[in-house]
């Protein structure tokens, strides 16, 4: 029997009054609040891509827990980061964050 | 392309810098909503920030809806008097379901545009038939989800999920409308994930993306239709007017 590997999606976000380095500790305490370790399985969020200067992260989530990753930075009470655009590939989402100007 | 709108963020809320975000989170159109506690105390002064608010929205290129929305529970006859006297100077009339003979009036009314559901309201058979019969809006807040206890959160989850399945199972999803409520800039997010939030409830993504953008899109302009007189009495729609001879 083969395990399938999981698909992922690459989330383009610009974070907004965050600490880069405390980045994925805040996402991952937003995703806690909502979802509990199960929501937490089903997204496994990491941060792959920093660019401070710009204020613009990739993070790498399960393609299952798109919505669900969504949907608990919606239901935070502080806006952590703002959604920028969703790519398909770790490649896509950094040709799209180095093509954002600010 | 979808039209995405947040049909309601109090108007106390949407300074410029308020609508800026908006338009930032690409939103399209957003609901300037009037409470009952302005209109009593400054009535001529809230009208008029109403409108400075749709001026300084199309100026930031937003399709800004009046809207006054009754969020206290009042008498039946204080409804219908703000009814008589405002029905005609707002584009969206809405009622908090926050007392069941409040809500059974502006059910029952045809002059309430939308129902705005509050966790813990409740919606009878009659009243849904109404809302059918009406083609009225109802509206689930994110306000209720984002703030509070978690256990207060969580039971505004579940509320949320039985009236969404309730709404399905009844053919009224259309009818379904989904707002931020914001009490501050700080709540509003954008469409997408409002309707990722949405989606969890039981919707499909498409039906959930709906409620932020196309249901209010229709509901808005019918609104605006029965205000320009192009649909005069429910089912009756002017397509062209007569010239001398149609007289």
């Amino acid at each position: 029997m083969v395990v399938e590997r999981p698909t992922y999606r690459y989330v383009i976000v610009r974070f907004l009054d965050v600490d880069a380095s405390i980045l994925e500790d805040k996402l991952v305490a937003a995703l806690m609040e909502f979802g509990g370790i199960k929501g937490l399985s089903e997204v496994e969020p990491s941060v792959v891509h920093v660019d401070p200067k710009k204020g613009i992260a990739v993070i790498r989530v399960k393609r299952e827990g798109l919505h669900l990753f969504r949907a608990a930075l919606a239901a935070y009470e502080v806006p952590l980061v703002r959604v920028i655009k969703i790519a398909g590939t770790l490649r896509k989402a950094q040709a799209i964050s180095s093509s954002f100007p600010f | 392309m979808r039209r995405f709108f947040d049909l309601l963020i109090p108007i106390e809320v949407l300074s410029p810098q308020t609508l800026q975000t908006i338009r930032e989170l690409n939103f399209s159109g957003v609901g300037a909503s009037l409470g009952v506690r302005p209109l009593s105390t400054n009535l001529t002064g809230s009208l008029e920030n109403l409108k400075k608010a749709k001026s300084a929205g199309e100026a930031e290129g937003l399709d800004v809806v009046s809207r006054i929305m009754i969020d206290e529970v009042l008498s039946e006859g204080a409804l219908r008097a703000l009814l008589r006297k405002f029905r005609k100077r707002v584009e969206v009339f809405s009622v908090h379901a926050l007392d069941r003979r409040l809500t059974a009036l502006a059910c029952r009314d045809s002059r309430v545009d939308v129902i705005t559901l509050l966790p813990g309201s409740r919606l009878f058979k009659g009243d849904l038939v109404y809302i059918y019969e009406y083609s009225k809006g109802v509206e689930l807040l994110m306000a209720p989800v984002q703030v509070g206890s978690p256990l207060s959160r969580a039971k505004a989850l579940a509320y949320y999920s039985r009236t969404v399945e309730l709404l399905q199972r009844k053919g009224l999803a259309a009818s379904l409308i989904f707002s931020s409520g914001a009490a501050s800039s700080k709540a509003l997010r954008d469409p997408r994930s409002m309707a990722s939030l949405l989606s969890l409830m039981g919707l499909t993504y498409d039906a959930a993306l709906d409620a932020v953008s196309v249901n209010v899109e229709r509901l808005v302009a019918e609104c605006r239709d029965r205000l320009s007189g192009v649909v005069p009495v429910r089912g009756v729609r002017i397509v062209e007017r007569g010239g001398d001879g149609g007289r």
